[in-house]
This record gives C-alpha cells, sequence and structure tokens, in this order.
C-alpha cells in the first residue's frame, strides 16, 4: 500500500495551526470502486477519510469562511456525482476537482475572502502530484491573457522581479507591474472577492 | 461540528445505491444510433441526392463538395462528442485542441467563401442562397434539439463538469453539427457563401442557445 502524508500548516487569522493528514491515494481509489458498486461499510470509510484531507485543503485556501460546512457540501457532492469517477482512472485527480470547484462555488455565492495562492507548493502540501499542484494554479491563470499570465506565473511561480520580467520578455517594466495587479484583481473577482488588496509584490 | 460530519457520513452511507459509472463508450454509441435515426429521417422526408447515390455504384462525384460538405460536418460533430466525454467529470481538462477541429472548419469554409466573393461579387455570389433555407435551417434546428433532449436525458444531467459553458457549448455544437452532416446528404447547395451563411448561421445560432441554456443547469 502505498502511503502518503502531508503536512499542513496554514497562517489563518493570525494563528499558526498543523494538521497531519495520512492517507493512502490508492486504498481511496479501490474504496471508491467498491463504493460504487454499493458496498456502503467501503463508502463509509472513504468518507471518513476523506474528511481530513479536505479539512486541511479547504482551510488552506479559504479565509474567514465556515470550512466545516464546506465539507459537508463536498460531501454531499461527491454522493451525488460519485457515478463520474472513472474507475480505472486515478482518484486524486476527480477529488482535488470536486473539492475545487466546490470551493469556487462556496466563494462566489458566500462573496468570501479567500486566499489565493499562485504556487504550486499548496496543492504538494496537499498530497497532489506536481501535475495536479500545476493544474490548481494553471486553471486560474487561464481565466486571463495569455501575457497577464505569463507576467503573473514568471513573478509567482519563477520568483522573478519584475524588472527581470521585463527584461525577459522585452516589455516596460511598468507595465508588467500594471498588468500583473489588474490581472491578480481579476482573478481574485472571478472567485468572488470585493474590494480586496492585491499586493503586486 | 464532528458529530454532524458523523451523521452526514452515516446518512450517506446507509442510503447508498450501487451506481452506473459514467462510460465514454455510451456516449459514443448512443451517438452513433441518433446518427442513423437523423440519416434515415432525412433520406426519407427529403431524398439522398445523386451524387452520393452514386457512390453505392461507384460513381464518384465530378467535385468534392458533395461528399466534403457532410464529411465536415460530421468531423466537427465527432470532435464535438469527444470533448464532451473530456469535460464531462471534474477532472476533465480544458485543452485549446478542443477547440482546433472547429477553427479549422470555420477558417477552411470562411476562406473558400471569401474567395467565391473575391472572384463571383456579392450579387452573383447571394443568388445561391435561394433554395432550401427554411429547410436546411428547420431540420438542423429540430433535429438539433431533439438530439439535445436525449443527450441530457442520458448524459448531460449525470454530468459534473468544471467547464459548464464549454461543455453546454460543445453539447449544443455537437447535436447541430451531426444533423447538419446528415441534412447535407440531401443538400445540393454547395456555394462556400451557403455553406458558412445557412449552415454555419444554424450551427452558430444552436450552439449560442445551447450556451446559454446549459450553463446554468450544468452547474452542480
Amino acid at each position: 500500500m502505498n502511503m502518503e502524508s502531508a503536512t499542513v500548516r496554514q497562517l489563518n487569522s493570525g494563528v499558526t495551526f498543523s494538521v497531519m493528514a495520512t492517507y493512502s491515494a490508492e486504498e481511496w481509489r479501490s474504496l471508491m470502486r467498491d463504493a460504487q458498486g454499493g458496498d456502503a461499510r467501503a463508502y463509509r470509510a472513504l468518507l471518513l477519510s476523506l474528511r481530513p484531507w479536505l479539512l486541511s485543503y479547504f482551510k488552506r485556501r479559504l479565509r474567514g469562511g465556515d470550512v466545516e460546512d464546506l465539507v459537508q457540501m463536498t460531501l454531499l457532492s461527491l454522493h451525488e456525482k460519485r457515478h463520474t469517477y472513472d474507475p480505472q482512472a486515478a482518484f486524486m485527480p476527480w477529488i482535488a476537482a470536486v473539492a475545487r470547484h466546490k470551493l469556487i462555488d462556496y466563494v462566489r455565492k458566500a462573496e468570501r475572502r479567500v486566499h489565493i495562492e499562485l504556487t504550486e507548493d499548496l496543492g504538494l502540501a496537499d498530497g497532489l502530484s506536481t501535475e495536479l499542484a500545476h493544474r490548481d494554479v494553471s486553471v486560474l491563470l487561464a481565466q486571463l491573457p495569455a501575457e497577464q499570465a505569463r507576467f503573473i506565473s514568471l513573478q509567482r511561480i519563477e520568483g522573478l522581479t519584475t524588472d527581470e520580467i521585463a527584461t525577459r520578455t522585452g516589455k516596460n517594466p511598468s507595465a508588467v507591474k500594471v498588468s500583473i495587479h489588474r490581472g491578480l484583481k481579476k482573478l481574485q473577482a472571478l472567485v468572488g472577492i470585493k474590494n480586496s488588496g492585491v499586493a503586486d509584490e | 461540528m464532528s458529530d454532524s460530519h458523523d451523521d452526514l457520513i452515516d446518512s450517506l452511507a446507509a442510503r447508498l445505491t450501487p451506481t452506473r459509472p459514467l462510460v465514454d463508450s455510451r456516449l459514443w454509441l448512443g451517438t452513433t444510433f441518433g446518427l442513423v435515426l437523423a440519416i434515415l429521417y432525412v433520406s426519407t422526408i427529403f431524398g439522398i441526392r445523386p451524387e452520393l447515390k452514386g457512390l453505392w455504384v461507384g460513381q464518384w462525384p465530378d467535385a468534392f463538395t458533395p461528399i466534403g460538405k457532410p464529411l465536415l460536418f460530421l468531423m466537427l460533430g465527432l470532435t464535438s462528442v469527444w470533448t464532451v466525454t473530456r469535460l464531462s467529470r471534474p477532472d476533465g481538462e480544458m485543452k485549446i485542441v478542443y477547440w482546433l477541429p472547429v477553427f479549422a472548419a470555420l477558417g477552411l469554409t470562411v476562406f473558400n467563401m471569401t474567395m467565391e466573393l473575391a472572384r463571383d461579387g456579392w450579387q452573383v455570389s447571394t443568388q445561391q442562397l435561394n433554395g432550401g433555407v427554411v429547410a436546411c435551417f428547420s431540420t438542423i434546428l429540430c433535429g438539433g434539439l431533439a438530439g439535445l433532449a436525449v443527450l441530457w436525458r442520458f448524459w448531460l444531467r449525470r454530468a459534473a463538469t468544471s467547464y459548464p459553458t464549454t461543455l453546454a457549448a460543445m453539447s449544443g455544437l455537437m447535436c447541430a453539427s451531426l444533423m447538419a452532416s446528415a441534412y447535407a446528404l440531401h443538400c445540393n447547395m454547395d456555394a462556400p457563401v451557403y455553406i458558412v451563411l445557412i449552415y454555419g448561421a444554424a450551427v452558430a445560432l444552436f450552439t449560442g442557445f445551447s450556451t446559454v441554456a446549459g450553463r446554468r443547469l450544468l452547474s452542480w
């Protein structure tokens, strides 16, 4: 059994805490397959095992929201849409997509302040593969024009300064800075945030 | 709060029933069946154009358009089916490759229309718009609607997409394109201007309708 663990650290309202979530993607996959076949015991084990992972997933992304509510909504969605899981496919991409979808839906409806982390480390801390963690970021960046997304990616993911980005792309540093600022504001607007400050650097 | 989670989990486990996973092959099978029905309808009501009937006895048409026109919409429809299967699950990824056939079909037909307009002028070209417009429009729209209703009943309402707008658009494009490919087996209006302005408009209109109607219905 391929056991994986994720240590989760979250700064929320000035309080730092950590959660240890231990899970097995292969075990979840097996339980989900059995659940699709009607095995209630496997299903219960799966949901119980998923709960701490979902809690940590949401806690690191949602600032000031009711994470417990979100976990419940995600479990309900998982139940209603469990037939959309392809038994031949990996389980993690599916559950991560369900969680991300419910998070965005929740934030849009509640107009909550959400912590948008444009770093793959966040997904990696959730135990997602590099590819999945990258996808979490690219799903957000795909909402922006290509050039703007590239600027943000260079700054937030590759860690370049505004001047370095300007040099690399041949653009004016001021234009790069404005573009990044507007792009981040647009990303926040896309997930339902209003009048929130955006730090350029 | 953990107690409420436990209650919820117990409740969900207690009402668990076996479920049939979404299987792509079922959509392909249903699509094939629907396309056969559409072809039967068109051949019975309108008849198949002579150039295509000639293919059965080994007579190749002088021009490629009688074959190319249905193939164009068939290709568009089939790639849309593929996109619908890709986007129907939460973990389905949005890729630019899904739109390439749309851009290719649009580019090809618009290019041909532009060449035709440049060669013959607007007056002459638009004379080729007279004929079968109502039948073409109504067949694509009504047939597409019937297909979309069946698609909703057996597939879309069970889907859980992360891209509801795109899935809704692709579903409309799929149904309208496949109906257009069936109707093109009858239609002998081969001018590029006709294909773009009549077929293209009907397919675009239906895709727009599907997008507007479906984006909310596909929310979950």
